[in-house]
């Protein structure tokens, strides 16, 4: 008779898939001669049959229950769909605002110096000056030298008539 | 004897077929993948998570998750192990999240696990059975549920995927995105866990 069946053996039979030859070759040869393995084999396997099959039932949802499930799969696609759309209609929408401002933009206007302008300018600005243009230093030194003047003078009479 | 080793034999290719053509992802397509694989979806967060509600509103997230990535679907896999993993990866930050709230894992969880499994079993299947053989197997799916939900998370996904959705090895590399050496040692533990815990439920019912 040949030897009982490893732990390991008796997995990779169960298993059921890429079973190494020896193993299943070694596997049938016991099986054949040793009723509690045997037994013990087919039970492993009904059970594990038995379990998918009851695994399988367990998860069966009556056919409105797919249906609902795929419109809500749809729904929230779409959802998905139309935020994505709105992001990409504003994002372009501000690029081509953007795009649109800059290219239609009036270019800045250059200034063109006109000799006849500038000198009707400098005209006017003599004209409203109370000193000429080449005397405002001066004219400025001469205001100082009035307020120290005028504020001397208070004091002094401030001096003389103390109340 | 025959008819087991029969099965043994043709595990392979059963869940070879279920294997899915790869599906393009045009926008205008994208209802007609939901219809596809809201199911299988739907049936891999509730195994993953056992929360019904929870599974209902994470297979709309990942739906969504694979219409707003879908430009990086390449083809290089079938579409369903694409939303698989996209579904895992989800259930893992769910779990996560759940595992930081202690009260809601203390008591949400267990009346949860305990109205989960009552309803897996309740709901097997085989009513040509006898009512003593329908015992038994209900039995023994309890087993091997309530060792699946005692699994680390990454070996109950692979156990889940290989034994509920029959997707192959290399299918569930690719849906979990690991190699398929970690794919068949998670497989291999669980395999092992599940087996322990038939055998103690044997000899609890055995006279």
């Amino acid at each position: 008779m040949t030897h009982h069946p490893s732990g390991v053996e008796w997995a990779a039979g169960l298993a059921g898939d890429d079973v190494p030859p020896d193993v299943t070759a070694h596997l049938k040869a016991h099986l054949n001669e040793c009723p509690a393995c045997r037994r013990e084999y087919e039970r492993c396997t009904e059970s594990l049959a038995g379990f998918g099959a009851a695994a399988r039932n367990a998860a069966e949802r009556p056919e409105p229950f797919w249906t609902r499930q795929r419109a809500e799969i749809a729904a929230r696609i779409a959802r998905r769909r139309s935020v994505t759309l709105r992001l990409t209609w504003v994002t372009s929408m501000a690029a081509l605002a953007l795009a649109a401002n800059l290219l239609l933009r009036p270019a800045p206007q250059q200034v063109v110096w006109d000799p006849d302008d500038a000198l009707l300018r400098d005209v006017e600005t003599s004209l409203w000056r109370s000193a000429p243009a080449s005397l405002s230093p001066a004219s400025l030194l001469v205001q100082e030298m009035n307020q120290a003047a005028s504020s001397a003078a208070r004091t002094e009479s401030e001096k003389e008539n103390p109340q | 004897m025959e008819a087991i080793l029969i099965r043994l034999e043709a595990l392979g290719p059963r869940v070879a077929s279920a294997r899915d053509a790869v599906v393009p992802l045009a926008a205008e397509e994208f209802d007609a993948l939901v219809r596809r694989h809201q199911r299988r979806i739907y049936r891999v967060l509730l195994g993953q998570l056992r929360d019904h509600d929870a599974a209902e509103t994470l297979t709309q997230e990942c739906f969504l998750r694979a219409y707003q990535h879908r430009h990086r679907f390449r083809g290089e896999s079938s579409a369903a192990t694409w939303l698989v993993r996209i579904a895992l990866n989800l259930a893992y930050d769910h779990a996560k999240s759940r595992r930081a709230s202690f009260w809601k894992k203390l008591f949400a969880s267990r009346r949860r696990d305990q109205e989960s499994e009552a309803r897996h079993v309740a709901e097997l299947p085989d009513a040509q059975a006898s009512p003593e053989q329908q015992v038994l197997a209900r039995e023994a799916a309890r087993a091997v549920w309530s060792a699946a939900a005692e699994l680390p998370e990454k070996q109950r996904a692979v156990f889940l995927l290989r034994f509920v959705e029959d997707m192959t090895l290399a299918e569930i590399a690719e849906s979990t995105g690991s190699e398929l050496g970690t794919v068949k040692a998670h497989l291999h533990r669980a395999l092992i866990n599940v087996r322990g815990k038939l055998k103690a439920q044997e000899l609890e019912t055995s006279p």
